[in-house]
């Protein structure tokens, strides 16, 4: 699948898009929904909320296409949208009161359907990686996978460098956790449940 | 130091590969479906913001009403007993003593606080002495306590 910060769009099919016109706005659809569906995914567990968050992004996307100016690629551009579009989901109460509860209830791993079709290591880390908690998912995977700074990161949760710093140290120390064998993991084991579901 | 670096670098690189195998995510609706769903959801909007409006002239008229016939039973009435409620040491007690505000920024200032002293306590074992990380480490605990308790209230105000 081709990644959503690579994704480019020609100009004309912009130009018809912001002119509103329905084929042209159909198939700017068809070339990020699914990509833009990915990235939300990872970071937002539940299918239901992905697909409610991929509306509002598609939607604020379609509003705003005129706000694009082109000096990165359409897809970095959406990318953007659909990060800041998840960080407002996570800040509201009623996600952090569903997380809490179900980290009561231990919800069974919910990833993706196509996970059979991948290696096993593959396969725990994606489960490693569903269980931690929904901002460091975040924090982890905008700086080891979309490359984002600790600077971009701290700016899009208004939070400080320490904090996307502390959040990542202890992604990777969780997933290392869960990933190794106990006796492997050795030290630095966080504490359990210190900012999860926040 | 330089272990956890191999380690954290190996993992960036399954990370990179989970994202690479990824298969393309399955979409339950297209173009049409998302203006389907957006015109659905903005009509729940409105019929909920016009029920909202409705229920909110209802009280006032309510009120407005009961206003109304309380200024006629007042008029009417020939001598007003007032009675005072007594307010002893009981009474006091079962006022509410809890104050309800957002804890938000309660929560991102603990948790930046201690984001920082993390921060500093990784500097500390690498270059300073044991009080400083003793120091530190009294302080982040202080904090953490502080946290779970904000955490654990908030819990339970959403779920109670």
């Amino acid at each position: 699948m081709q990644r959503l910060a690579e994704i480019q769009v020609p100009d004309d099919e912009l130009r018809a898009a912001r002119a509103g016109d329905a084929a042209a706005r159909s198939a700017l659809f068809q070339r990020v929904a699914p990509a833009t569906l990915g990235i939300i995914r990872r970071l937002v567990a539940q299918r239901a909320m992905a697909e409610d968050l991929l509306q509002d992004t598609l939607i604020a996307m379609f509003e705003h296409l005129d706000d694009f100016r082109g000096e990165a690629p359409f897809g970095v551009w959406v990318r953007s949208i659909a990060v800041s579009r998840c960080l407002m989901a996570f800040r509201s109460p009623w996600h952090r009161a569903r997380v809490a509860l179900e980290s009561w209830t231990e919800e069974s791993w919910t990833g993706p359907a196509e996970a059979e079709s991948r290696t096993s290591d593959l396969i725990d880390l994606d489960r490693a990686l569903a269980k931690l908690p929904p901002v460091t998912r975040t924090v982890v995977w905008l700086y080891d996978v979309e490359g984002w700074s600790h600077d971009e990161i701290a700016k899009a949760f208004d939070r400080t460098v320490s904090f996307s710093k502390s959040q990542l140290a202890r992604g990777h120390a969780r997933l290392r956790c869960d990933l190794l064998p106990p006796v492997q993991s050795g030290l630095g084991i966080p504490l359990r449940s210190e900012f999860d579901g926040h | 130091m330089d272990t956890e670096e191999t380690r954290d670098d190996e993992l960036v690189g399954r990370l990179k590969r989970l994202d690479a195998a990824a298969a393309p995510a399955e979409l339950n609706f297209g173009y049409e479906g998302l203006i389907d769903r957006h015109a659905t959801r903005r009509r729940r909007a409105r019929r909920q913001h016009a029920l909202a409006r409705g229920t909110a002239s209802l009280l006032v008229v309510a009120m407005v009403g009961v206003g109304v016939w309380r200024f006629d039973q007042e008029q009417g009435a020939q001598t007003v007993e007032v009675i005072r409620p007594e307010i002893t040491s009981d009474s006091r007690a079962t006022q509410p003593r809890i104050v309800r505000a957002d804890t938000y920024f309660a929560v991102a200032a603990l948790e930046d606080h201690i984001a920082s002293i993390d921060d500093a306590l990784n500097d500390a074992r690498l270059g300073r002495g044991t009080d400083e990380v003793a120091r530190l480490e009294s302080t982040r605990a202080l904090l953490v306590d502080s946290y779970t308790r904000v955490r654990y209230a908030e819990m339970v105000n959403a779920n109670y």
